[in-house]
């Protein structure tokens, strides 16, 4: 008869699938969930010590008796699976990080920063110290001019006044709180960073 | 002093508005990459748009074009000096405005260009980095890109979960984990000669001509868009 308690064999505690639930029912990036992370890499352990004890311990008449072998594949499979599951969540992760790179800026925003566990912050690091790179060997500014060109002065509202600054086509401006109509390339960064909204043309 | 017509962008300007300039203002669209190119003379813009175009529709990398983008960039510095002297001088607003246009234009695409590659890469990494052939369409700084970013990626990947789980378990290269592309995904192109008969695979045959519009499968459709008989569209 079927010796094993139930009450050891957790598969129906579904971590992995949680994980991959709450990354996909957010925007942005909620904060890293270390714990159900960690539920998933025990559930994970538990699964392949209880495999390999399996496979160590029984006789080889018993590892033919499919109720065996079924639970053996069937806790192989949940660990692949969790590997899929666990995976899936921290690469979405990466995603939406690299997102923040491209559209925001290749510095951490203050406000993401503590959503994100110590290696995602160090991917980030990481993904911009390549793409500086590449834009340098390529001499391109691939973060810029990111939507076609439609007009070529864009009106803006400056929403502080922040002081003189440098605009990329070499002029000097003042900025302060107003509404003042620049070059499209100009203001592409300072739209980025926050400085400044563009108003509805017409 | 000169009188010089303009044969601004892509439209044709009124032949009456011509303007007085001391420096002659070539536009970008007007040259044309040179004769060892091909057949078709078009010009270095009309390149890397298509080049551009067909990037975004085809489901894997398509070989880097070296020599357009070089001859872009090129052309691009020039026509930034040229438009930073004209700055200097007086009624010319209009027309740096236009140009600068022009060169925003011509930009954008160049980025745009790099940019889609990029993102292909980043998606079929393994994928590509395992295969020469695929490899030897990236250009230099593209294949160092690529070996960067997958160790980044696997770096994060094995801190945040790999290293804990039992070492059978812990490899990257799953079969199930390498993104491939779908070379049978359908894609809508353009001929840009009279290809003639063409086999699509199981739906049969087609015959196309200069001009057709088709939708089929890619992978039937790969060679063809690599010698630039067909675009993507």
């Amino acid at each position: 008869g079927n010796t094993y308690p139930r009450k050891r064999e957790k598969m129906a505690s579904n971590h992995g699938k949680e994980l991959v639930l709450e990354i996909k029912r957010s925007h942005g990036l909620p904060p890293y969930n270390n714990d159900l992370m960690r539920k998933v890499v025990n559930e994970t352990q538990l699964l392949y010590r209880s495999m390999m004890k399996k496979m160590r311990t029984k006789s080889k008449d018993e590892l033919k008796d499919p109720s065996v072998t079924c639970s053996i594949v069937v806790n192989n499979e949940t660990i692949k699976w969790n590997k899929r599951l666990a995976l899936a969540y921290i690469n979405e992760r990466l995603n939406r990080i690299k997102k923040i790179w491209w559209t925001r800026s290749s510095v951490l925003p203050d406000e993401v920063k503590p959503n994100m566990s110590q290696a995602e912050k160090d991917f980030f690091e990481g993904y911009d110290k390549i793409l500086s790179e590449y834009n340098q060997e390529m001499d391109v500014d691939l973060a810029s001019d990111m939507s076609p060109p439609s007009e070529l002065m864009v009106e803006v509202r400056i929403l502080q006044d922040y002081g003189e600054i440098l605009l990329r086509s070499g002029q000097f401006i003042d900025l302060k709180r107003s509404s003042v109509c620049l070059l499209r390339s100009d203001v592409e960064s300072l739209i980025q960073k926050g400085v400044a909204v563009q108003l509805k043309s017409g | 002093r000169e009188s010089k017509q303009l044969g601004a962008i892509s439209g044709k300007m009124d032949p009456s508005a011509t303007i007085e300039s001391d420096i002659p203002i070539p536009s970008i669209s007007d040259d044309e990459l040179d004769e060892t190119q091909g057949s078709n003379s078009s010009s270095v813009q009309e390149k890397l748009k298509l080049a551009w175009i067909n990037e975004r529709g085809s489901p894997e990398i398509l070989q880097y074009e070296e020599a357009v983008v070089n001859r872009v960039k090129e052309e691009l510095e020039t026509q930034q000096e040229l438009l930073e002297q004209l700055n200097e001088k007086k009624g010319t607003a209009l027309i740096l405005r236009i140009y600068q246009m022009e060169v925003d234009r011509i930009n954008f695409m160049l980025k745009a260009y790099l940019r889609t590659r990029l993102k292909k890469i980043e998606k079929q990494v393994v994928h590509i980095l395992s295969n020469d052939e695929l490899v030897s369409r990236l250009s230099n700084s593209e294949v160092e890109f690529s070996a960067r970013y997958l160790d980044l990626v696997e770096k994060n990947f094995k801190t945040a979960f790999l290293k804990h789980i039992p070492e059978n378990y812990s490899s990257m290269e799953d079969k199930e984990m390498v993104v491939e592309p779908n070379l049978d995904e359908y894609v809508f192109c353009r001929a840009l000669s009279n290809v003639g008969n063409l086999s699509v695979g199981d739906n049969g045959d087609l015959t196309v001509n200069n001009g057709d519009i088709i939708v089929a499968s890619y992978r039937p459709l790969k060679d063809l868009i690599r010698n630039g008989m067909i675009q993507l569209i």
